[in-house]
């Protein structure tokens, strides 16, 4: 009886320290469980995301590649006055227009880091003002698809002074 | 814990990566490109490609190559060296430091980089959707203590805890795996898009420690560029008199056609420079059309590739190494994709250089791993086994219908429905299978058993699913589940990835080396199956049509069945792809006649319908035309 009294507390913490253990283990295996989850629909979240991105970037690559062919039609234009030619230029601007690609305005406008580059300085009236496009700037769908590259007007004060 | 993110801060341009489920990733820029221009305008604090888009307009306040001033004092001789062709105002600062002015005020080069700095960590925490509070930054293996100080004090001016700053070509090593390979000494050959670094690096105990580093500051991508520039102008001013470098638009398209021919020489031996309207002459265009090939390119730029070699050299005389003694090559920087550089390195050492991860990104990728160590995503991560071979079950002819194909991240579980290949077949024998073979005898029997008590139908018609889950310790439990009466019966397997390495290999290779014949013989069961269908439901319609068909047709029905049943067991293809073509044709022929039949009896109820009121009069039965609301049929 006696030797009953001393181990039965014994056996009682064992069993509580195991239930202790357990109950670690299931809030550690739980804590995983629910990260794996969310890792998971993080992770299910941005690959949707990142297949629209992909499609958008195929898209803007494959109309770039078509950007220079556009370029040599509308330089083509400035020497040839064929009717042919000009129906070429119509209908790929009908094509690019139905893709959502549009024709930045430049000439005369604010320079715009965001939507141009600047090749060239030449002395203007005002400053950041674009004098001319040599590289004809697209948007598509209202993101950037190639920036405009222009000659920017540096006031003629601030040139001297800059010099 | 939030993850720590690997910097690449370049001279010329930045990229970052980070660790995610055990593996590097790249992380794109806001602008959706892995790599962006280290190039800052400070007053406007615009970075990237928006700043350099500014470059020529503002060359005194957009600020680039700010990796060359960190942590130099103004004195010093390569400072004094860069003065002269940086555009930007560069002064003595506190304690003699160089600082860049621009617009009157100074920003010392950590101020600048901290701009590069927080626009990555900014770009970052879009893509991760996470806050990033702390990184892992590369410097040049030359970096002294005050520029590597320098480096961290403009990561933690961007807010970002700097748990480590790593050596490049350290870096480079550690995205190739290179710490857990027993090699000595690693070469690391750099050549990026303004700087040309080389450094030998030795590995003792998973610890690299650099021998020796040599380089050019000013040996770059853009060298490279300038030479196809300068010769295709060379050849349009000779043939023309036009030097298209006076006029920007026409440099501006030379320089991009350059760009172009240099990355598409590559991989082609021969590209096309097709300037159309480059330039105008007496009111009339002009356009530029010429070729170059790879030699051509080659032997432009020897002089270039062979510079790069003055440094490697004295690197290797500093390490005290013969290329005996290097172990492994790897190459860094997007220069090194030309087959010249890298048949040049290979001829050099004498052995091929690792390539595979990309050479612009390769340095991020390892600090990114360098990043996954501290932050214990690396050692913590869950290893997720994969099933090294197929496992599927065998079905109709003896082919094998996988289920669960190989390279599957493991837990997985997948189901299908097969049903019967007999008429009143009461059960179905589950015979599990493991291997790449398409036919069941070719491949590793795991275990079968058989699933009884299926109510007696024609064949086709039950439905019996069997799923395939294998846990993540690869303990496959196979069950087959009849969907009519619910009966259940399953297997577990628990030796199904418990192949060797040796035993795994053998299986691939076997199924490799019999691709073509294993195809065939499948091919041949496919025709075999294919052909008793037809003969069932030839069979099948025989019974079915009874008198209506000619009895001559039918005749010919049985007898092409028969025919097809003695051939079909053959193994020649053509032959019963022959007999199932017949028979199928006079199968049609049945159909054909049982149609009109039904035609003809169709028109006849109809025209019996018609003569019923009384009406004797002959009217042609085709003009007839129903009437709205009358009964035809």
């Amino acid at each position: 009886m006696q030797q009953n009294k001393k181990t039965a507390p014994v056996k009682k913490d064992k069993v509580h320290e195991q239930i202790q253990q357990l109950r670690t283990d299931l809030a550690v295996c739980n804590d995983k469980y629910l990260r794996a989850l969310a890792d998971y629909r993080n992770l299910d979240n941005r690959l949707t995301q990142e297949k629209m991105r992909a499609l958008l970037d195929i898209q803007k690559r494959t109309i770039t590649t078509f950007l220079s062919l556009k370029d040599d039609i509308d330089n083509a234009s400035l020497f040839e006055e064929n009717e042919g030619l000009k129906l070429v230029k119509k209908k790929f601007e009908d094509i690019f227009r139905t893709f959502g690609v549009e024709k930045m305005e430049t000439d005369g406008m604010e320079f715009s880091a965001d939507t141009m580059e600047c090749i060239q300085t030449e002395p203007g009236e005002k400053n950041n003002i674009v004098l001319q496009t040599h590289e004809q700037g697209y948007m598509l769908n209202g993101e950037l698809l190639r920036v405009a590259k222009v000659t920017v007007s540096v006031a003629t004060e601030t040139k001297n002074n800059t010099n | 814990m939030a993850k720590i993110i690997g910097i690449d801060l370049g001279t010329t341009n930045s990229c970052m990566a980070v660790m995610e489920g055990g593996k590097p990733k790249v992380i794109p820029n806001v602008e959706g490109k892995n790599t962006t221009p280290s190039v800052v305008d400070p007053t406007k604090r615009t970075v990237g490609d928006i700043a350099k888009r500014q470059l020529v307009m503002n060359p005194q306040k957009v600020i680039f190559s700010v990796k060359r001033l960190m942590g130099k004092r103004f004195k010093d001789e390569s400072v004094q060296r860069d003065i002269k062709w940086l555009p930007y105002t560069i002064k003595e600062g506190r304690d003699g430091m160089a600082v860049v002015e621009v617009d009157g005020k100074t920003f010392t080069p950590q101020e600048v980089s901290a701009m590069v700095l927080q626009k990555l960590k900014k770009d970052a925490e879009a893509y991760l959707g996470d806050t990033v509070d702390s990184a892992v930054i590369t410097v040049p293996a030359y970096f002294d203590d005050a520029q590597r100080q320098a480096t961290k004090q403009a990561g933690e001016i961007a807010g970002l805890k700097v748990e480590r700053i790593i050596n490049e070509p350290t870096a480079a090593s550690l995205a190739y795996g290179l710490d857990k390979k027993n090699s000595h000494h690693i070469v690391v050959y750099d050549l990026g898009g303004g700087t040309f670094d080389v450094t030998v690096l030795e590995l003792g105990d998973g610890v690299f420690q650099v021998k020796a580093t040599n380089g050019d500051t000013h040996l770059g991508g853009d060298d490279f560029d300038q030479v196809i520039i300068g010769h295709l102008a060379k050849k349009f001013q000779d043939e023309n008199g036009i030097d298209l470098r006076k006029d920007p638009q026409a440099l501006q398209r030379l320089r991009d056609a350059a760009e172009k021919a240099k990355i598409e020489l590559s991989s082609t031996t021969e590209t096309e420079i097709n300037l159309p309207f480059i330039t105008v002459k007496d009111n009339q265009p002009i356009h530029f059309v010429t070729k170059m090939t790879r030699a051509q390119f080659e032997s432009l730029v020897d002089d270039l590739v062979q510079k790069t070699f003055a440094p490697v050299k004295a690197c290797m005389k500093d390490a005290g190494v013969s290329t005996k003694e290097i172990h492994e090559i790897v190459l860094v920087g997007g220069m090194t994709r030309m087959p010249k550089i890298i048949a040049e390195v290979k001829k050099y050492f004498g052995k091929e250089p690792h390539r595979g991860v990309n050479p612009d990104e390769v340095v991020a990728i390892g600090a990114s791993i360098q990043g996954g160590v501290i932050g214990g995503e690396v050692s913590d991560v869950v290893l997720l086994d994969v099933t090294p071979l197929t496992l599927g079950v065998e079905t109709l002819g003896g082919v094998t219908t996988p289920l669960i194909q190989r390279n599957t991240t493991i837990p997985s579980s997948k189901s299908e429905v097969f049903s019967t290949a007999a008429d009143n077949q009461t059960s179905v024998e589950i015979h599990i299978l493991q291997g790449e073979r398409p036919l069941a005898k070719d491949n590793k029997a795991l275990g079968r058993f058989i699933l009884e008590g299926i109510p007696p139908a024609p064949r086709g018609i039950p439905q019996v699913e069997v799923k395939f889950d294998i846990d993540a310790n690869g303990i496959l439990t196979v069950t087959a589940h009849d969907k009519a009466t619910g009966k259940e019966q399953s297997i577990k397997i628990t030796g199904s990835t418990g192949l060797s390495d040796e035993e795994i290999e053998k299986m691939k290779q076997q199924a490799t080396e019999h691709e073509e014949e294993d195809k065939q013989a499948k091919e041949l069961i496919e025709t075999r199956n294919q052909a008793e269908a037809l003969a069932y439901t030839a069979e099948k319609t025989l019974k079915d049509v009874k008198e209506k068909a000619p009895k001559e047709l039918q005749e010919d029905i049985q007898k092409k069945i028969d025919e097809l049943r003695e051939i079909k067991d053959k193994d020649d293809k053509e032959a019963i792809t022959t007999a199932t073509t017949a028979l199928s044709e006079a199968l049609r022929k049945i159909g054909q006649e049982m149609y009109s039949k039904n035609e003809e009896s169709d028109k006849k109820a109809e025209t019996d319908d018609k003569k019923e009121p009384g009406n004797n009069a002959k009217k042609d039965v085709k003009d007839q035309e129903p009437e709205e609301g009358e009964v035809v049929n």
